[in-house]
């Protein structure tokens, strides 16, 4: 991997269903996510996915490109920007920023299908140096 | 021995330790919730998908430390030092690392740590806010 590779994007739809699994799976018993009369008590008058069920696909992404690299040096860095408000389907992109010393980083960002920006920030991910 | 109050942590306050482990069906649970992809599910059949491991930190501190209404998980740096292996126990030590109040809201940062076997395997900041505690006389 002599050259910092693409990044394709990932995209899934994110239900009611997702998010019961995911709060199940990561042992998040937070109402905001499930609990729709819970939610309307809060700012977002409805549940929202979980910002780490976001940038899963961020995660996804940079792994589909780096394999394993990305579990042996990668690096994420992420602001939540906006809920996602659920169903809703997130696109998660990843933009080459810049290369130095055979780390190459990223500007990623998730949206939704409206185009609203969920999540930015950076990751990066060795690409030189540590076998093909 | 009671819970730690979030309100009352200031930099340089220490989250009691906690350990987390991630098992294949935990792994196999988490891939099936995210929707991941086949082309990548493959590279963890040894090692625990790095967001899983994230995931269970997230719920390892939200035992140690109830979050209180309104909390909202606004930001979050990883990274991913050396793969962690399914079924090894992570050893996670927690300081916070910053702690402001701004617009009314109390926000903390989390800075932990994940070893194995003594290795750090993982380092993470976690940004939490939550509404400020209204201040006696600030009316």
């Amino acid at each position: 991997m002599s050259q910092p590779p693409e990044v394709a994007p990932v995209t899934r739809h994110i239900d009611q269903a997702r998010v019961l699994a995911y709060a199940d799976a990561a042992r998040d018993p937070n109402p905001l996510h499930t609990d729709a009369e819970y939610a309307l008590t809060t700012p977002f008058g409805r549940p929202i996915a979980h910002g780490m069920l976001v940038l899963a696909l961020v995660s996804e992404a940079m792994a589909g490109a780096f394999r394993e690299r990305w579990a042996e040096g990668g690096t994420l860095s992420v602001r939540w920007r906006s809920p996602a408000m659920h169903p809703v389907t997130v696109t998660a992109r990843a933009a080459l920023k810049g290369t130095k010393d055979g780390i190459a980083t990223y500007d990623v960002t998730c949206e939704d299908e409206a185009g609203t920006i969920l999540l930015t920030g950076t990751a990066s991910a060795p690409y030189e140096g540590a076998g093909a | 021995m009671s819970q730690p109050d979030f309100h009352a942590f200031r930099r340089g306050d220490a989250v009691p330790p906690f350990t987390i482990r991630v098992r294949a069906d935990d792994a196999r649970a988490y891939l099936a919730a995210t929707g991941e992809s086949e082309a990548t599910t493959s590279l963890w059949a040894e090692h625990a998908p790095p967001l899983a491991v994230g995931a269970l930190l997230l719920a390892g501190l939200m035992d140690e430390v109830p979050l209180p209404a309104g909390a909202v998980h606004i930001g979050q740096d990883f990274e991913f030092v050396h793969p962690i292996p399914l079924g090894a126990e992570v050893a996670v030590t927690m300081v916070i690392a910053q702690q402001s109040v701004r617009g009314g809201q109390n926000i903390i940062v989390f800075g932990s740590e994940l070893s194995c076997d003594g290795i750090v395997a993982m380092r993470g900041r976690t940004m939490v806010a939550a509404p400020a505690p209204v201040q006696e006389g600030a009316r």
